[in-house]
């Protein structure tokens, strides 16, 4: 058996695609996935200064402006996540004023002031889930959308089991699978407080009560049936700094599992899995 | 005679495994014959003659050999002024072929539909006009020409003789190329922002001569003399300037350089054997050329940088500025691949490449195989039958001489040069 691989770069992301479909249909899927995925990109990049989300960002504040049925999506997504982590997900960034973000069906999104929007925390699992969408009505028996190894998309069954075998790796040894899963049609998605780079580890998530990095090394990893939903999940669970916390938001996410650990240097010195995600041994 | 069914089902094959079959084919509707996996011998009979059948005539010819009798393709004459060539040809052809040493005598003597032409490069011009006025389809390798002027004269006698001129830049003709330029077109490096090329090669190019007969030297070594050759630039860098300036959508603006004599010293030698060359595009992106003779190390290469990533085409692969270092997708494939049913370990926090070492980059055309040679025959073959020869081939081509043939000038004059009006197409 020999899977179709695609690459795309978008978002500043490696995405892979494995494809198990006969040729035309191949073809077929790999287009509308191109083709949605890169109009995404435009919509919801902030770098891109043409994007409609630099539009936004750059509008003149205390008015509506007016936005797309995607960007309305997104940031209709993007408040509920925000209420169900009980804050500590929120695509209203840096010194943006809490509950700086209005949205309006017919109206827009209300600009206030010193708002500024990065849907890099969402943006991904919201094309996951695109993506899913197109693989749901083509009848796609399985495949494997993998966006930056950190958000994947296990639809269906792996070719040679009744499941995908996925499993989060150890922060400083990647050959070890710290909680191994069990996904069918199912997201895993993963993130951590410290990103490498320059041979430096530097905290990248910021408290949005506190509007401190948090230095504290975490990394979290979710299941959960939507791409959006364990993308920001992920982001709250190690933004949110006591157990206590992390339970309240899981409760409100009764459908997802998910594995947190701490780290003190490379040793990670606590390891807590929320939810009954079936382990197995890797 | 097995060799153009296996080709085009390859073809087909493997642009399907990538999931570029039809995209290919979208993208290059020259392509259409070549895909079409069917031998139709019914095919109008074609009547092809080879002018020129050294090395690279030979292999034009075995190529051809390989598909014609299926393909309905007779190859009705042969001419060289180099008897051993001429016979050399003659066997292979087994006595279905007529051979000539003078080119005007078979033109005169030979209904034909079309010649290819392979004789060293300043015999090119006069040929290939000829043939084009006589109303034939001309099929005639790389490099255009000798000089600006006749490069200038090949392509009016082009122009006015509604006849195909497909010149021998068979990369035009390989997947990974299409593959890789449809990658650059769809913005997987980025814009380019920078190209560099190479060719590197061992060896003064220097043949044998026949015992007792010093007088064909220059017949048989024509590459070493400036007046007959360009030497490194019309025999390598041609090439790698066509596909900088096809994968660019342009010509250079400008071109300067340095080369000359630091190897093959005190030889009989007058071209260059190492040259190195700028060439700037109009976005302001540069193509850093260097061929030599002294060193075989890196051979070739040619490389399209850009801010989302690298194309390293010979190698048939692409890199990309964000990737990973081990992949667990390749994993996944592997383990898919082998029936091994395991973990995929996934990454739970954002890595940022810290060296170009650990990227492995990734294959642009799964399972290549070398057969552009074929196939561009292939297609000139049903170019003539068929139609469709895309014209901006023949300037493409026309505009890689060109400012190879500047280029040779910029460094002999040790000046930056830019394309004289005359020369303008």
């Amino acid at each position: 058996m020999k899977p179709v691989h695609a690459v795309f770069d978008v978002m500043f992301t490696r995405m892979d695609v494995l494809l198990f479909e006969e040729q035309a249909k191949t073809e077929l899927l790999l287009d509308e996935i191109k083709k949605e995925i890169y109009v995404l990109e435009k919509l919801f990049n902030r770098f891109d200064p043409e994007s409609e989300l630099s539009g936004i960002n750059r509008a003149e504040t205390q008015r509506w402006v007016p936005i797309s049925d995607r960007m309305k999506d997104i940031l209709e997504l993007s408040l509920s996540m925000r209420e169900k982590t009980l804050g500590y997900f929120d695509v209203a960034c840096d010194n943006s004023v809490r509950d700086s973000l209005s949205v309006d069906h017919r109206k827009g999104i209300l600009k206030k002031e010193n708002l500024l929007i990065d849907l890099g925390g969402i943006a991904k699992g919201y094309s996951l889930d695109s993506i899913e969408d197109i693989l749901r009505k083509h009848s796609v028996g399985s495949a494997f959308v993998s966006f930056g190894e950190s958000s994947v998309l296990a639809w269906g069954t792996h070719p040679y089991g009744d499941y995908w075998p996925v499993g989060a790796k150890d922060f400083f040894s990647p050959e070890q699978v710290i909680w191994p899963c069990r996904l069918r049609g199912q997201y895993l998605s993963g993130s951590s407080t410290l990103q490498r780079r320059d041979r430096k580890y530097k905290a990248h998530i910021v408290n949005p009560f506190s509007r401190t990095a948090i230095s504290e090394h975490r990394i979290s990893s979710v299941v959960t049936i939507g791409g959006a939903e364990g993308e920001a999940l992920s982001t709250a669970l190690i933004a949110a700094d006591t157990e206590i916390e992390r339970k309240r938001i899981m409760a409100n996410f009764p459908e997802a599992e998910s594995c947190v650990c701490i780290y003190q240097g490379e040793q990670m010195i606590e390891k807590v899995i929320y939810g009954k995600q079936e382990s197995f041994e890797a | 005679m097995e060799s153009r069914n296996l080709s085009r089902r390859d073809f087909i094959r493997n642009s399907a495994a990538v999931g570029g079959g039809a995209l290919l084919l979208s993208s290059f509707p020259w392509l259409k014959g070549i895909a079409e996996d069917k031998i139709n011998t019914s095919k109008k009979l074609l009547k092809i003659a080879f002018i020129g059948v050294g090395d690279r005539g030979t292999a034009l010819l075995d190529n051809m050999l390989a598909f014609s009798e299926k393909d309905n393709i007779s190859v009705v004459a042969v001419c060289d002024n180099y008897e051993p060539n001429l016979q050399r040809a003659l066997a292979k052809l087994a006595g279905k072929a007529k051979g000539y040493s003078d080119y005007a005598e078979m033109l005169d003597n030979e209904q034909l539909d079309a010649v290819v032409v392979a004789t060293p490069l300043t015999l090119h011009a006069d040929i290939v006009v000829d043939a084009l006025g006589r109303g034939l389809h001309v099929f005639c390798e790389k490099a255009w020409a000798r000089t600006l002027p006749d490069a200038k004269r090949m392509w009016d006698a082009y122009q006015a003789s509604g006849k195909i001129l497909q010149i021998g830049h068979q990369r035009m003709f390989d997947p990974k190329y299409l593959k890789a330029y449809q990658m650059v077109q769809d913005g997987a490096i980025g814009e380019i922002t920078h190209m560099h090329a190479y060719w590197h090669r061992h060896g003064d190019w220097r043949r044998p001569l026949p015992e007792g007969h010093p007088e064909l030297e220059r017949q048989i070594n024509w590459r070493l003399y400036k007046d007959l050759s360009a030497g490194l630039h019309t025999e390598l860098e041609t090439h790698q300037v066509h596909v900088a300036n096809w994968f660019m959508n342009a010509e250079p603006i400008q071109v300067m350089g340095a080369g000359g004599i630091n190897y093959y010293r005190n030889t009989e030698r007058e071209v260059e054997d190492n040259i190195s060359v700028i060439f700037t595009y109009p976005n302001g992106a540069h193509l850093i050329y260097d061929s030599i003779n002294s060193n075989k190390h890196y051979g070739l290469e040619e490389q399209f940088m850009g801010p989302k990533g690298t194309l390293e085409i010979e190698q048939n692969r692409i890199f990309r500025e964000n990737a990973r270092g081990a992949s667990s997708i390749e994993k996944l494939i592997n383990d898919i691949e082998n029936s091994v049913f395991d973990v995929v370990p996934i990454g739970g926090a954002t890595w940022i490449p810290e060296t170009a070492e650990k990227n492995r980059g990734e294959v642009v055309f799964p399972r290549w195989k070398s057969e552009e040679t074929m196939l561009q025959l292939v297609a000139f073959a049903d170019f003539i039958r068929d139609g469709g020869f895309p014209v901006d081939f023949t300037r493409q081509a026309y505009y890689a001489t060109v400012w190879s043939l500047l280029a040779e000038k910029a460094i002999e004059e040790n000046k930056i040069l830019t394309l004289p009006e005359e020369y303008k197409i």
